[in-house]
């Protein structure tokens, strides 16, 4: 058994004098009661990762409208000068990003410039695969940078998973650990007793506390774990039970896939998961061709989704200690194609919102005139990035997750 | 008659020896159960009572014995499921098959062992894609299941699904690919720390020019490092004398003895080498054939203990699979695979490399939910049927109509951990004025949520 | 009957007294089949039939006996506005027979209850003097000879005092039903070959002010594909005051025809592509085929239908329909998909679909995929024949590269036929290094090909298909040659049960494994149901679904048994 962490013990200590009248005499281990103090939500930090598959055109997403470049490589798909959303004399958001542009006035909202690799990989699957897992196909293994430092957090005392990927399609990589499996789940009817639907309260199993059998004698034993496990479990299903049925929180959440995603997470949150990573993913950013009108739907389905999740959460008073971060696997070519599309390319942003985010911008955007092979030439390793998250943002080694050392960025 | 407490008090030499019934612990149904659910997928009473007519040793016996007309007939059937589910070309399809076969299989054991390689082969369909290779690896593993270790190993070592999932498509003299050479010794043969970084750099260098091409198997010469390596001490040359070389290693057959350990007596503790011993020297002295030992560790004293009562966390199919064979239950298994996925078990589909981790693994607030979900559904589906019929007609059958008596049945049958006074009282108290039916279901699905339901 | 109920009722349906239809010449003529004799002897349906016999045991007597009894006067159901239930009425042989049958049912249900240990589930009462039953859920009540089941007992009430009182300002009174008995009158006059069984009529206005089905009666549509099959008849419902509608035997069919109202103009400007300009939409004759499984015609303007979604679907369609076009366009070569793809053929569409038999084939695929073509008219047929070639082409190339990289069969591109008629084929190449035991993946179904025929555009899933569908258009091209030599119908299917049984047939060993996965079954039990499927088919010959818009809307759907 791990010892808990710094922070870890920090934060029970909190929680344990909020709820000392539950502790004595229970005989439920200390670290459960985070999750049975149930309305003090509260805790620690959580990392929401938002994928977009397909390459995201970066550079018609924070949009250098003053650049005149920019107007010469994009003769139809350039965003005109007063649609933009201005940021500052030089950058400005895509007209869909409504959401966005409201949350970076509040000081919510941040874009990294210039984010890649070096000799970057121009296929999907292999691009996102690096994302993923840090490393080049040669030398990959099977796990990804989350599923590491999952991995490394992993004790006997969690009993929600670390990590909860949403969604029906295949778990990324990036969730992927050895020795620690995270769950994938459709629907969050999946944290839902169903025997509640017969009027039946998992509650019952609750007390069926079966301490009349004999103990086991070898320390630790399974069945002590289960019973504290089923009562975490129960007692998460019936908050999340309650959160369910407060209706507000439907409609203010946008009616698209992306959306649900985020409601859903923001209940999971909200009843109290002590899920410390979130990962989901839009889809459809391969825009070869017509991009204006999809590009502008999928941005749009993000930005609502992303300002109304944010809102919630500051709403509950949760919006510090949550940061959703939101990556492509590569961006596209400065120069628009012949069908009014955009092909693949290389460095693109990386966005972050939720926590107090000071600098909207960090990261100059690359020339649009020096490029590499047409793309533009990324400044900032991506590593960098997780190097930040992992250090400034959960407080832990990145080394051991990344592999190596990486400079941080100003992001907190 | 000792009376096993602590593990590592436990005397080497007397816990392998054939277990024999006593006062403490006689040869009884629960005993029985215990037996038939670790060794396959749970039994129906009949089965029970026919272990009982004879000593453990002669049951398991009978469970090594692969040939048979009920095999035969179970084999064409099952082939022809196989080969429809593989025309649509779906992986997902196979994981369908296979609990077809752990349903249905005659000898349950084969189908056990098979799950055993499957999580130590761990092989992900996502990645490989074709179904027909997931297949073929599948019967490659089937058919060394209680055999020939060292056969099985080169085997895998040759199988394209297992190449494709490891990236090892491609192997150049230039660019040795460790991973399959890691994973040779890390999960598959030795263990971690016990072989050197160099020692997967000279391995992995045996293994270039072993190539898939067009879903098969072939040596490219011209990208074979033809030069000698030094693997673990010993200079070899190709890629066969490297397995060989491997499998040499004095820690093989413990590494393999204690996985089967976990996967058969306890989740935990880990026992020492010592107490692993009798049963290393014998896999080693049987030139890694597997079925002598086995025999010995399945008919064991500290097998069949009570010790090794509620040991072990049942896996997703271990539990649905379990729960349907006791209760002789039939059902749609297109969705039962769809659920079991959910819950952190899609055969064919692996987690990682590193196979299902099993014990505490299994557990956390989602898969529990999930898990009492899952057999809701499951009881609750209109195909469900119990022997063919109706679950009344099924319980009537069985003289098993009285809640009390049912209750008792099913702990001694399913539950290593018997129901609580306490627990039966509130298990009692919920039914009141419901129907027969739908009070004998709801039982069940309480006793899902239940702690020791997740016990074997 | 119809005096019994209330003026809100909004829908209606009444059934003709059992002595119409129970001795029907099409039931004898079907009961007399061999085809009907193997599903009568089949396992499931002997299982079925001793239930009833123990159930005709228990009442004593024959089913068909206690049907004629019980609707003998005929039967009626209804659904009331005002009290939210629904009403089921049947006119019974007698009185006496009647309340000893109600007696008799209502302790075979109670000692059912009794051995289950489950509560009484009928309470007696009485209401002005007529006998009644709750339960938990309505009540059951019998008026003289009419036996009454409804969900409410308000809506009981309401009946019951219509009975007592014998009430004359009711359902029948209202504009609703006497142009619903108008209409049935004339209907009766003009057919004679066929017997009427059962007439319906719903008051669409109502529900749709009531904002029941909101998605089905207004607003914007939700689905891409419902809107495209459905998408006139959705415009009805979303005007219509009334749907009625007609079941009829015949000799060889039963066929059920629904009416509605109906105005040009209806659709508004959004639906042009359903209706055509001013309504004159018209699908061409059915196009034929060997083995022909369905064959289906329809005046439908993809085209216009795709530039029009920004008025036709909600947000979230638009919104997907926005990334589709983007990939499609990729797809095609930047081709714009809605304009140029869509927009190169005339809305008189025509899909056949057929059963393969492979007889000639030397790769033969374990899932065995019927068939099926795309014939339309080109807009522009000397520039567009040019440019769906390259299209073909191209597409095929890029379904080589994508299946190259995931290790599936290569498609080899050719051109065959003769000057007179050229065919672009695309076939798959069975691997070099294939086991030769192993059987054909699911592609080897499919040889796409593109033909042009006069001024016709043939897109298949075979080869050989085109071929046959090239011979029809040449020999009947003055029946083919423009979309105004029509049906004055708006959609045609036909379904043709003989070959869809053969479809099935040749599939049987993969139907008999989806099912025993599906429902848990053994192989036997699974052999016997799917045998028994195909036995079903047997005794059915054909299946038509015919839509029209003339002076009324019309949905006309029947069923036609083997000779």
């Amino acid at each position: 058994m791990k010892r808990p962490s710094a922070s870890r013990r920090q934060f029970l200590g909190g929680s344990l004098a909020a709820s000392a009248g539950l502790a004595i005499g229970s005989p439920v281990p200390g670290p459960w009661m985070q999750a049975l103090a149930s309305d003090a939500v509260g805790g620690e930090r959580i990392l929401v990762v938002i994928q977009f598959s397909g390459g995201n055109d970066g550079l018609n997403t924070v949009i250098p409208y003053s650049n005149e470049e920019y107007r010469k490589a994009r003769p139809k798909l350039a965003i005109p000068k007063n649609d933009v959303l201005k940021i500052d004399d030089e950058l400005g958001l895509h007209p869909s990003l409504a959401g966005a542009s409201k949350l970076l006035e509040r000081g919510r909202f941040s874009i990294v410039q210039g984010v890649g690799y070096a000799s970057p990989n121009r296929s999907h699957f292999e691009s996102m695969d690096i994302w993923h897992s840090c490393r080049r196909k040669e030398e990959r293994g099977t796990d990804g940078w989350l599923g590491r430092w999952i991995g490394s957090r992993a004790s006997d005392k969690q009993t929600d998973s670390l990590g909860l990927h949403l969604g029906g399609d295949q778990q990324p990589l990036a969730l992927a650990a050895r020795g620690v499996q995270v769950p994938s789940i459709a629907s969050v009817d999946q944290f839902r007793l169903k025997i509640a639907d017969e009027g039946m309260s998992g509650n019952a199993m609750l007390s069926n506390k079966s301490t009349d059998t004999e103990t086991k004698s070898d320390g630790d034993d399974l069945l002590g774990f289960l019973q504290a496990s089923t009562e975490a479990a129960v007692a998460a299903s019936e908050r999340l039970e309650k959160a369910l049925k407060t209706p507000d929180t439907q409609s203010e959440f946008p009616q698209t896939d992306l959306g649900e995603k985020l409601r859903v997470i923001s209940r999971l949150i909200l009843a109290g998961l002590s899920t410390r990573v979130y990962y989901i993913t839009l889809d459809g950013f391969d825009t070869h061709s017509q991009q204006a009108v999809a590009h502008a739907g999928l941005l749009r389905h993000w930005s609502d989704a992303l300002d109304a999740f944010v809102r919630r959460m500051e709403r509950a008073g949760q919006a510090d200690r949550v940061l959703v971060m939101t990556f492509s696997e590569f961006g596209r070519r400065v120069q628009e194609n012949a069908s009014e599309g955009t092909d693949h390319g290389a460095a693109a942003p990386v966005f972050f919102a939720g926590c107090s985010l000071p600098k909207p911008v960090i990261g100059e955007l690359p020339s649009l005139t020096d490029l590499d092979d047409g793309d533009l030439k990324f400044h900032t390793d991506f590593r960098s990035v997780y190097a930040t998250v992992v250090e400034q943002w959960f407080k832990d080694k990145s080394k051991q997750v990344l592999g190596e050392s990486y400079p941080k960025i100003n992001l907190l | 008659m000792m009376q096993v407490t602590r593990l590592d008090e436990v005397d080497p030499d007397w816990a392998w020896q054939p277990w024999e019934p006593s006062a403490q612990e006689p040869w009884d149904r629960k005993r029985a159960a215990l037996l038939l659910r670790r060794s396959g997928f749970g039994a129906t009473e009949s089965e029970i009572q026919a272990a009982l007519q004879k000593s453990p040793a002669a049951s398991i016996e009978q469970m090594l014995q692969t040939e048979g007309e009920a095999t035969e007939q179970f084999e064409v059937e099952s082939a022809d499921l196989a080969a429809s589910l593989v025309a649509g070309g779906e992986a997902k399809s196979l994981s369908i098959w296979w609990l077809h076969r752990m349903l249905h299989h005659p000898q349950q054991l084969v189908e056990k062992m098979t799950l055993f390689w499957h999580g130590h082969f761990a092989t992900g369909a996502e990645k490989v894609l074709d179904p027909g290779l997931m297949l073929d690896q599948n019967k490659l593993l089937r058919k060394h299941a209680f055999g020939d270790f060292r056969a099985m190993v080169h085997g895998i070592a040759k199988d394209p699904a297992m190449l494709i999932y490891l990236d090892s498509v491609t192997n150049r003299k230039a660019h040795p690919n460790e991973n399959f050479a890691r994973e040779l010794m890390e999960l598959f043969c030795i263990g971690e720390g016990n072989y050197t970084e160099a020692d997967v750099q000279q391995l992995a260098r045996c293994f270039t020019g072993w190539e898939i091409r067009r879903k098969n198997f072939r040596f490219n010469p011209y990208q074979h490092d033809s030069g000698l390596k030094d693997v673990l001490g010993t200079e070899i040359e190709t890629g066969e004398a490297a397995i060989d070389t491997v499998l040499s290693h004095k820690k093989v057959p413990y590494f393999i003895v204690r996985k089967l350990f976990h996967f058969f007596i306890g989740d935990e503790p880990s026992p020492t080498d010592a107490l692993l011993r009798p049963l290393a020297d014998q896999f080693a002295s049987d030139g890694l054939v597997l079925e002598g030992m086995i025999k010995k560790l399945l008919g064991s004293r500290l097998m069949l203990s009570n010790w090794s009562m509620a040991r072990k966390v049942r896996s997703p199919v271990e539990m649905a699979i379990g729960l349907m064979r006791t209760m002789q239950m039939t059902s749609n298994l297109d969705q039962l695979s769809n659920r079991l996925r959910e819950v952190g078990q899609a055969l064919f589909f692996p987690p990682n490399v590193k196979g299902w981790d099993g014990g505490r693994a299994w557990v956390n607030s989602s898969t529990l939910v999930g898990r009492a979900n899952l057999i809701y559904q499951l009881i609750r589906d209109d195909k469900t049927r119990f022997a063919n019929g109706s679950f009344s007609d099924w319980l009537q059958s069985q003289k098993l109509s009285d809640p009390d008596a049912f209750l008792d049945w099913f702990s001694t049958m399913f539950l290593a951990v018997p129901i609580s006074d306490s627990q039966r009282m509130s298990l009692r108290s919920s039914q009141d004025g419901k129907s027969e039916d739908r009070m004998f279901r709801e039982m069940i699905c309480l006793m899902a949520a239940m702690p020791q339901f997740q016990l074997s | 009957m119809v005096q019994l109920f209330p003026e809100s009722t909004v829908a209606f349906v009444e059934l003709a007294p059992a002595d119409q239809w129970i001795n029907h010449p099409l039931r004898q003529q079907v009961q007399a089949s061999a085809n009907f004799k193997e599903v009568w002897r089949s396992e499931p349906v002997m299982k079925l039939r001793s239930g009833l016999m123990l159930a005709e045991f228990a009442l004593g007597d024959k089913a068909e006996n206690l049907i004629t009894k019980l609707i003998h006067g005929g039967a009626a159901f209804a659904v009331d506005k005002e009290q939210q239930g629904v009403a089921l009425v049947a006119k019974t042989e007698s009185k006496d027979w009647l309340e000893s049958y109600l007696k008799k049912l209502i302790k075979l249900a109670r000692d059912e209850a009794t051995k289950k240990k489950e509560d009484d589930p009928f309470k007696e009462t009485e209401y002005r003097g007529l006998l009644a039953y709750k339960t938990k859920d309505g009540i059951v009540a019998a008026l003289d000879e009419y036996l009454l089941i409804t969900n409410k007992h308000t809506l009981a009430k309401i009946i019951a005092d219509r009975y007592v009182d014998r009430s004359a300002e009711g359902f029948e009174q209202t504009e609703q039903y006497s142009q619903f008995a108008k209409d049935r009158n004339q209907a009766t006059n003009s057919s004679s070959s066929e017997t009427e069984v059962g007439w319906m009529t719903v008051d669409i206005q109502s529900l749709r002010e009531a904002g029941v089905a909101p998605d089905l009666l207004g607003g914007k549509a939700k689905d891409f594909g419902a809107e495209m099959i459905l998408g006139g008849l959705l415009a009805v419902l979303h005007q219509t005051p009334t749907v009625s509608g007609t079941l009829r035997l015949s000799d060889s069919k039963v066929s059920l025809s629904l009416d509605s109202p109906y105005q040009p103009g209806w659709g508004g400007e959004e639906r042009v592509f359903f209706f055509g300009e001013e309504g004159k939409g018209h699908a061409m004759p059915l196009l034929q085929s060997e083995n022909r499984i369905a064959s289906l015609s329809a005046y439908r303007d993809v085209s216009q239908m795709w530039l029009r979604a920004g008025d036709l679907f909600d947000a979230t369609v638009n919104d997907q329909l926005a990334q589709a076009d983007s990939t499609l366009t990729t797809l095609f070569s930047g081709r714009d998909f809605g304009e140029e793809i869509l927009g190169a053929i005339y809305p008189e569409v025509r899909i056949v679909v057929s059963h393969q038999d492979f007889q000639e084939a030397s790769s033969i695929p374990a899932v065995k995929l019927p068939e099926f073509a795309l014939v339309a008219k080109l807009r522009k047929p000397a520039l567009m024949k040019q440019e769906l070639k390259r299209i073909f082409q191209s597409l095929v190339g890029f379904i080589n590269v994508t299946s190259a990289m995931n290790g599936q069969p290569q498609l080899d591109l050719d051109i065959e036929g003769d000057s007179a008629q050229q065919y672009y084929t695309s076939r798959f190449v069975p691997e070099v290094d294939r086991k030769d035991n192993a059987e054909f993946p699911i592609q080897f179904n499919f040889s796409p090909c593109l033909a042009f025929v006069d001024d016709f555009v043939v897109l298949s899933s075979t080869v050989s298909l085109t071929k046959q569908m090239a011979v029809q258009l040449k020999s009947s091209a003055g029946e083919n040659a423009s979309p105004a030599s029509s049906t004055a119908k708006n959609t045609i299917l036909n379904v043709q049960a003989a070959a869809l049984r053969e479809a099935l047939e040749a599939n049987r060993k993969l139907m008999v494994s989806q099912n025993m996965v599906e429902n848990g079954h053994s192989k036997s039990e699974a052999e016997t149901e799917v045998g028994l499927l195909l036995a079903v088919l047997k005794m059915l010959d054909q299946m038509t679904v015919d839509l029209s818009f003339e002076n009324k809307a019309t949905l006309e759907t029947s069923l036609h048994f083997v000779k």
